[in-house]
């Protein structure tokens, strides 16, 4: 056996069961004394004759044999494979050694010069490895080892080829180690960056930009601060702007006297734009060193005293910066009071959600430093837009925090963005769209309370959002207590309200049972509103109503239901002989092509409606199958498994009077206004005779 | 159809036919022959002899032109032991006839038969038949008896002789019992066409498709195929049984009643058509027979049948539950509203016959009628909505009949409040608080149920003019006093003008035109015949009568202006000595309008108004009239 594969069978190798998956612990990692033990081996073999040299190539052979057998394994399903880390200390050792390079880059048989062939390469052995740090690491070795080797004008050709490929994205997460270690100049630099920017475009993906950026400012100083430069020579775009001050941010978190000059000149400088880059560049600064107090406030100030673009990159770089866990009490405290001081009366869309997002991460810290906390100004960046999900997320998460602190806090939180948006925040209620997680937690703490508090507020809107609770929660009792202290007006009025509301399946039956107790106990004027009440609902929710409230009717201490069931079971027997008799069942003329033409916009809207909802409906392709009640695809060459169909249903008792009469159902809903309106302000008098008398 | 009803229509139609059918040069005459070998048929006798040569494909039957020895119809039995021998006469049994229409002589033919030949080998009897479908006297059957006792009870040495006489009851009652659901008991001509008709009434339901574009346009096809001029008693006769055997074949499910009603007044229109064309005073009054003897009687069952779902709640609207329900049971609710108010309306008319002819008895009956149909409406719009839910424009019709009827039973207070209650829905309709929101001016169930379910208005000019509005605004200025005019105001400042009475503006999508209608001169003959389309002058009310309006000048005083200066312009076209029912059926069924001065003429306010104008100079008039008609 050869000195070199001596040394190498030596070698303590890692665990060969552990899988390499997804997630970095799962990864290898070599220490430095085995890395150099792997270089020794390989450039002495190299140097000691040919056949060292031999040993040095089946070394090789066997990682890239192993890189390619991995690739044919379908996605998802890696093969045990325990020697990334050796291969990635072969592939840095061999990026310094081009001899060593070349034979690399011939075992692992990637076909450079097709078209595209590179890429693809780069992207099924990401794939093939699972995304992580060192398959990043890789890609972007063999990716700058491959750029080195070539010509210029293959290096041109390379740049486009990423640029066009399918692969782009994934071979992106390679882009921080391939700008490591590849000579670029700085115009290239600058060209081809503008490129990849435009190229993403506003997807997510672009996490291998930034991160190359912070790579190039790291170990290409000089490129780096070249490219800013041709960047800034003229007023850049938004794109170029962003970028360069991450360079220049970078650059200045590392080597702050390489960019003095530079930050001088921007930060005098005339144009704005030039200005807001130099500004912006503290953001990343910060991120690597965080900022002193004293250059926090000059920094700060400096922003709060321009432009209003640049007072917005001030609360830009404080909602960046604030939440930085080493940042100073002085700091923070200049930082939250120049916020409170600076929200705009008419906040954007933008102060909105990262002021909410202040609010959960910096409240806590704000009321142990005795700072005004967000929270008291949210209420004030209401109404938010129904198409920003992402601030509605964050409004629901601060709520949960709230709710979690103090559920008397919350209540009026709640009750006073309601009174500020109650569109907004009632629309994030429906079972369908808005907070998914504030419903489930409400349910944890007695959430009746609440909707009692809502019941009792003198704020129609407040009310409003404690009929959507009660629909939402499940809520199916009301404490006597507080019933009790409403008078048989108050009640009334939550009738006439309930008549207003669009509750549906079990909640009207719901609301009938818990209001029940207060009303046995009124006079008869608020009794017989309730029966007719409650028969109206039953004659319009037949199953829903009046088959759940038989049910629950035989108590003695719901007489008045068990009324309001038998006045609408008469009126269903006195129909029953109606159905399809000699009165009615005559046909419409145009009725049939009506029936087809309104179940051909149903289904359009469905479709519609679906496909807005669904992530899934939005990126995936549809199929309308035309015959067979089972399905399978044919992509690549190949079938792929049958799969049965589903079925969907979801069924909801629609109300029939509605529909019935709906010019009925309009009256009902402005006469029950008029009456809560007359309630309310003979309410409203009363309190006001009372203080009087008082 | 009560027995005695058939019966009665039965009997007069047989009367009306004659011995034989033939081809005339003033058209086809219909006998009873047919009707002979139908009954012939039904007892499964095979005819040996018949009394014409059977007609080609759509022509009627020839006579037969040999002598036919007193045998107008010869059949065997189908044991061949009965040889049956049918003398016709379409002439009364009495003596003077006997012998003038040759009875005796027919009689003695027919009883002398030869039996030698060798198809009537078996036969053991002879029956020898005399039928007649005119009446008889005493004197006539005495003869009939003498002759047959005289002509003795055998034939050659074996056969049986017996003698029958069929009189128009006999013949009545035989058909009724034998051919009643048949098609053959009308012509042959027109049996095939008939035939065809009673197969779709067995296969059609009402309202649908088939029975819109098959059935109704073949039945109007086949009335005006029977009703050719000149008619004759006959024809109207034809028609009564047409019906009677089409009640037979309807459709074994609910919707066939209304669907016979609908078969009713298509042969009413068609009837009433005729009778403006007729002086045959036996034609008329056939027809005001079949009016109230089968139209208002139907009407009248059938709402006495139905009263107790029409008022139940909801009824109308019951087992629809989706967008279309407020439209569906509104057409079924304006349906029953034209029809209860028809009844009304011809009761009311019937009552004043009585009253004005003395007939204490019948008076008393048919006010009583009059107010069942009055409370079995007023009941159905108390328990369904959508009575107040007017969706066509044509629907002014109904309302035009239920204030009609309410007015003269004195209860205008409900009519304002009715009116009231359509005002409100109409309000919370236009501002989308429920409901179709406009009144369809174009009078199309397909349109407005395709505007339903798309949400597409069917065109630019949907809902945006109004002559029912206008209509609601003349009867409440002209007939329910001060409560009225001042319902009117609201309806006009809200719903037309859109404002509040604070003078805001109340934000509707479109404004509503009113606008009033002139008929044209011959008016009832398009109506009657089904061609009034576009027809008359159209009159736009927008701004409100005339440009610049007076804000002083009350609407009361508005709409009384417009009256005077319609009145001098367009003196209302006679209308003929027919029922108004009739008139309203027309307009009803043809979507006509109704012309302003039916309820104009009734309005207590408009009344000096058309006195004034009747004072005006005949000149005037004149020259008035003839500007129409340059027009």
């Amino acid at each position: 056996m050869s000195v070199l594969l001596e040394a190498i069978s030596t070698m303590p190798l890692k665990n060969p069961n552990v899988r390499l998956m997804t997630t970095k612990k799962n990864i290898h990692t070599l220490s430095e004394s085995k890395t150099s033990a792997i270089a020794e081996t390989l450039t002495d073999g190299l140097q000691k004759g040919e056949k060292a040299a031999q040993a040095g190539r089946a070394l090789i052979k066997s990682f890239c044999t192993k890189i390619r057998a991995n690739l044919k394994i379908p996605l998802g399903n890696p093969v045990p494979y325990p020697d990334s880390a050796e291969l990635l200390a072969v592939l840095e050792i061999g990026y310094s050694n081009p001899v060593l390079m070349k034979e690399i880059l011939s075992q692992l048989q990637i076909q450079a010069t097709n078209e595209g062939g590179l890429y693809d390469f780069l992207s099924d052995l990401y794939f093939a490895l699972g995304p992580s740090g060192e398959a990043q690491r890789m890609l972007g070795l063999i990716w700058a080892g491959i750029y080195s080797c070539a010509g210029e004008k293959e290096q041109e050709k390379l740049r486009g080829e990423f640029l066009a490929n399918s692969s782009f994205f994934s071979t992106l997460h390679g882009f921080p180690e391939f700008l490591r270690y590849v000579e670029l100049s700085p115009s290239i630099t600058a060209i081809w960056l503008c490129s990849i920017r435009k190229r993403l475009g506003s997807d997510m993906a672009s996490g291998g930009l930034w991160s190359g950026l912070a790579s190039l400012a790291e170990f290409k100083q000089s490129t780096a601060l070249g490219v800013v430069r041709i960047w800034t020579a003229t007023r850049p775009s938004d794109e170029t702007a962003s970028m360069a001050a991450t360079i220049l941010g970078n650059l200045r978190a590392r080597s702050p006297d390489f960019v003095t000059d530079y930050d001088a000149a921007l930060r005098s400088h005339p144009d704005e734009k030039m200005r807001l880059v130099y500004f912006n560049s503290w953001i990343i600064q910060d991120s690597v060193n965080p900022l002193l107090d004293s250059q926090y406030s000059t920094l700060i100030d400096q922003m709060g005293r321009g432009t209003p673009d640049e007072q917005l990159e001030a609360f830009n770089f404080l909602r960046c910066t604030l939440i930085n866990e080493k940042r100073s009490d002085e700091s923070f405290g200049y930082g939250v009071r120049w916020i409170q001081s600076n929200l705009p009366s008419e906040p954007t869309d933008f102060w909105r959600h990262f002021t909410i997002s202040l609010s959960i991460k910096s409240d806590s810290r704000c009321a142990s430093l005795n700072l005004p906390t967000f929270r008291q100004r949210i209420v004030e960046l209401l109404p938010i837009k129904p198409e920003n999900r992402g601030t509605w997320n964050e409004l629901e998460q601060l709520l949960i925090s709230v709710l979690e602190e103090s559920k008397p806090e919350f209540q009026e939180l709640l009750f006073d963005l309601t009174r500020k948006d109650t569109t907004g925040i009632v629309e994030q209620f429906n079972p369908h769209s808005g907070f998914n997680k504030l419903p489930a937690t409400l349910t944890q703490v007695e959430p009746g309370t609440i909707v009692e508090a809502a019941w009792s507020s003198a704020d129609e809107s407040v009310r409003h959002l404690g009929f959507v609770l009660f629909q939402r929660l499940g809520i199916e009792t009301l404490s006597t207590e507080i019933t009790t202290q409403w008078n048989d007006g108050w009640v009334a009025l939550l009738i006439y309200q309930m008549m207003r509301e669009s509750l549906f399946d079990d909640a009207i039956p719901r609301f009938l049972l818990a209001l029940n107790p207060r009303v046995s106990l009124g006079g008869s004027d608020l009794r017989a509103l309730f029966v007719y009440e409650a028969c109206y609902q039953m004659r319009t929710l037949p199953g829903v109503c009046l088959e759940s409230l038989k049910k629950a009717i035989s108590s003695p201490k719901r007489k008045l239901l068990k009324e309001a069931a038998i006045k609408a079971e008469k009126y269903f027997e006195q129909l029953r002989p109606c159905y399809r008799s000699a009165i009615n069942s005559m046909q419409v003329a145009g009725f049939p092509r009506a029936l087809r033409l309104l179940s051909a916009r149903r289904g359009r809207e469905l479709a519609a409606a679906t496909e807005k909802g669904s992530l899934l409906m939005e990126i995936c392709s549809k199929s309308y199958m035309l015959y067979g009640h089972e399905w399978q695809t044919y992509i690549g060459g190949s079938l792929g498994e049958v799969s049965g169909m589903h079925e969907f249903l979801k069924s909801v008792e629609l109300p029939r009077l509605p529909f019935m009469d709906p010019d009925g159902y309009g009256k009902r809903m402005r006469d029950a206004k008029n009456e809560m309106q007359r309630i309310q302000a003979f309410e409203q008098r009363s309190l006001q005779a009372k203080e009087i008398l008082e | 159809m009560s027995p005695d009803t058939i019966t009665t229509f039965l009997s007069g139609y047989l009367h009306s036919l004659r011995e034989v059918t033939r081809d005339e040069k003033t058209g086809s005459k219909y006998g009873f022959d047919h009707i002979i070998l139908k009954l012939a048929e039904a007892e499964e006798w095979t005819p040996l002899r018949l009394a014409f040569h059977r007609g080609g494909r759509d022509s009627a039957p020839k006579p037969k032109t040999e002598r036919e020895h007193g045998e107008d119809f010869k059949a065997i039995s189908k044991d061949g032991s009965t040889l049956i021998i049918f003398v016709l006469k379409d002439e009364p049994l009495t003596y003077a006839n006997w012998i003038a229409e040759r009875f005796e002589w027919d009689l003695r033919r027919a009883a002398a038969q030869d039996l030698s030949a060798t198809e009537f080998s078996s036969v053991k009897s002879v029956r020898v038949i005399l039928a007649y479908n005119k009446d008889e006297d005493a004197n006539g059957v005495e003869s009939y008896e003498r002759t047959t006792r005289s002509l003795g009870t055998k034939v050659g040495d074996t056969a049986q002789l017996t003698f029958e006489r069929w009189n128009l009851t006999e013949l009545t009652n035989r058909v009724r019992d034998k051919l009643i659901g048949s098609p053959a008991l009308l012509p042959e001509k027109l049996f095939k066409a008939f035939s065809y008709i009673c197969w779709q009434v067995e296969d059609f339901t009402h309202g649908s498709e088939q029975w819109t574009e098959v059935l109704i346009p073949d039945w109007r096809e086949f009335l005006a195929s029977v009703l050719k001029d000149p008619i004759s008693e006959k024809e109207v006769r034809m028609i009564s049984v047409a019906l009677i055997i089409l009640n037979g074949h309807g459709k074994d499910e609910p919707a066939w009643e209304t669907g016979w009603i609908e078969l009713i007044e298509w042969a009413m229109l068609a009837l009433w058509s005729a009778y403006r064309r007729s002086r045959n005073e036996k034609v008329t009054s056939a027809i005001l027979g079949m009016w109230i003897n089968v139209y208002l009687h139907e009407l009248e069952i059938y709402y006495e049948r139905n009263a107790a779902l029409l008022c139940t709640a909801d009824s109308l609207a019951c087992g629809f539950q989706n967008e279309f329900a407020e439209a569906i049971s509104s057409h079924h609710a304006y349906w029953h509203m034209a029809r209860l108010g028809i009844l009304a309306a011809s009761f009311e008319e019937l009552s004043d016959l009585f009253h004005n002819a003395g007939a204490h008895a019948e008076l008393e009956a048919i006010q009583k009628s009059f107010q069942t149909v009055l409370n079995t409406w007023i009941g159905m719009m108390n328990a369904n909505p959508s009575c107040h839910r007017p969706i066509l424009d044509c629907h002014h019709l109904q309302l035009f009949l239920l204030w009609r009827a309410l007015s003269r039973a004195g209860r205008r207070k409900e009519v304002t409040i009715i009116i009231g209650s359509i005002f409100e829905r109409l309000m919370l309709r236009r501002l989308g608080y429920g409901g179709v929101r406009l009144i369809d001016q174009s009078n199309s169930w397909p349109l407005l149920l395709e505007y339903i379910a798309t949400g597409v208005e069917p065109s630019e000019s949907f809902g945006k003019s109004s002559y029912l509005i206008q209509m609601l605004l003349e009867i409440c200025v002209g007939d329910l006093g001060e409560d009225g005019a001042a319902l009117a105001e609201v309806i006009y400042r809200q719903l037309v003008a859109g404002k509040m009475e604070s003078g805001e503006a109340i934000k509707f999508k479109e404004r509503v035109e009113l606008q009033s209608w002139v008929p044209p001169l011959d008016w009832i003959e398009k109506v009657l015949d089904g061609n009034i389309g576009n027809t008359g002058i159209c009159i736009t009310l927008n701004p409100y009568y005339g440009l610049p309006e007076d804000p002083d000048e009350s609407l009361v005083a508005k709409i009384c202006s417009l009256v005077t200066e319609m009145r001098a312009h367009h003196p209302m076209p006679i209308v003929p000595g027919m029922p108004l029912g009739a008139i309203l059926l027309a307009c009803l069924v043809h979507k006509s309008p109704v012309p302003p001065e039916l309820w104009r003429l009734r309005c207590g306010e408009f009344v000096s108004e058309q006195v004034a104008t009747n004072r005006k100079p005949k000149q005037k008039m004149k020259a008035a009239a003839k500007r129409r008609r340059s027009t």
